[in-house]
């Protein structure tokens, strides 16, 4: 080999190492994202408060089975508002599924959202969600005033919201759940009893 | 030399890098189908009824791209499809970003990316790499030193495509916490317990 054939192998091989440099760092970058940005789940003020008792529904699931979601239950539910064409809501489907078997028989996950059956059918089936109840209601995402996607609301066993809002991971889904065993709202509100009622504007 | 002749090298690089590009977007879509005719839907420029078809089609075609590339008689062809479909994918992208649909799954694996101008600079790239594997080749003998850049080329440009592609998901990420920035901040309008809901 001439001295020009060794420098191209040698260049070759360190562009590689400074690319495969450039892709961890990347991938470092997003990593890091995905752990900071979520701050809780995201809270609106709109609808029914934290603390208050959930109007009462009276729903069919699309398996045709009546299921009541803010009445006095023997578990905690987590009503999980999603639509078939948001990639967030796909995202978090296996973190339901994990969430379901870590809280077992404390916890009733419910999928809900609004439009036609058929459409709903359909993605329920491509997404495999067969095994959780699916409700169909325009009123109940009206009432808790639900306009970002994924959004989640948990009550506790006699009806009461202890935690809502939008959730775009697996933290701040769980983070909902802390809220409900905390006693605290949002981990924002949180904050705010942690520094003192601050003024801004 | 042959003037207009792209040296063999160009070409098998170009091919091998669109063979990794193609496999590695097939193995997403065959191992997520019904999630994968579903993202057709979402584009919204297909009657329901031909998502499932399409689907099927376009994994077939891009089966039929991957080994066309590899099988030298069908370079040509499987190239030319490529680029065609590279075509296809970026105007499908660019019509939904122009009606401002840009919160669907783009389909191109991973967890839920959004559509976004990279993806239709991607694809021009990727049509132009395309366009270089349709070429034909002047005659020459290859060395080892030629198969050793054949390798490497192949290995940097699908390093290229995937740093770029982690970039995008991270100024995605940027993207949505800057969405979500702008729907916290108006709460802090008289933020005070008095605020009943209306």
């Amino acid at each position: 080999m001439d001295i020009l054939s060794v420098a191209v192998v040698l260049l070759s091989a360190v562009v590689i190492a400074l690319l495969l440099v450039v892709l961890a760092l990347a991938r470092q970058v997003g990593i890091l994202f995905e752990r900071v940005a979520p701050m809780g789940a995201l809270m609106t003020d709109a609808g029914p408060k934290i603390g208050e008792n959930s109007p009462r529904f009276d729903l069919m699931t699309l398996d045709g089975k009546p299921l009541s979601v803010g009445a006095p239950h023997p578990r905690s539910t987590l009503v999980f508002f999603l639509s078939t064409t948001c990639p967030v809501c796909k995202k978090l489907i296996p973190v339901l599924r994990s969430l379901r078997q870590a809280e077992g028989s404390n916890l009733d996950i419910i999928l809900a959202s609004d439009g036609e059956t058929e459409v709903h059918q359909a993605f329920r089936r491509a997404s495999s969600l067969t095994d959780f109840p699916y409700v169909l209601s325009s009123d109940l995402g009206m009432t808790y005033r639900i306009n970002r996607l994924p959004f989640a609301v948990v009550l506790d066993q006699d009806g009461v919201v202890r935690g809502k809002g939008l959730v775009n991971s697996r933290e701040q889904l769980e983070s909902l759940l802390n809220a409900r065993d905390m006693g605290q709202a949002s981990i924002q509100d949180w904050f705010q009893a942690q520094t003192g009622s601050q003024t801004v504007n | 030399m042959e003037g207009l002749g792209v040296h063999p090298v160009f070409v098998i690089v170009a091919a091998g890098t669109l063979v990794c590009v193609f496999a590695r977007a097939m193995a997403h879509k065959v191992s997520d189908f019904s999630w994968f005719a579903h993202t057709l839907k979402g584009y919204k420029l297909l009657p329901e009824a031909l998502a499932q078809p399409v689907a099927v089609a376009l994994i077939a075609a891009e089966a039929l791209i991957i080994v066309g590339l590899i099988v030298p008689p069908l370079r040509v062809f499987a190239a030319l499809l490529a680029a065609v479909l590279l075509i296809l994918y970026a105007v499908a992208i660019a019509l939904n970003l122009l009606r401002g649909n840009r919160r669907i799954d783009c389909g191109c694996g991973g967890a839920g990316q959004g559509l976004s101008w990279f993806l239709v600079i991607r694809n021009a790239v990727l049509v132009v790499i395309a366009l270089v594997a349709a070429a034909t080749p002047i005659a020459v003998p290859l060395d080892l030193l030629a198969w050793i850049s054949v390798v490497t080329g192949i290995a940097s440009l699908m390093l290229v495509v995937a740093g770029a592609e982690q970039l995008n998901e991270n100024w995605s990420w940027l993207a949505a916490a800057d969405e979500q920035a702008q729907h916290l901040n108006p709460r802090h309008h008289g933020h005070d317990h008095g605020e009943e809901h209306h």
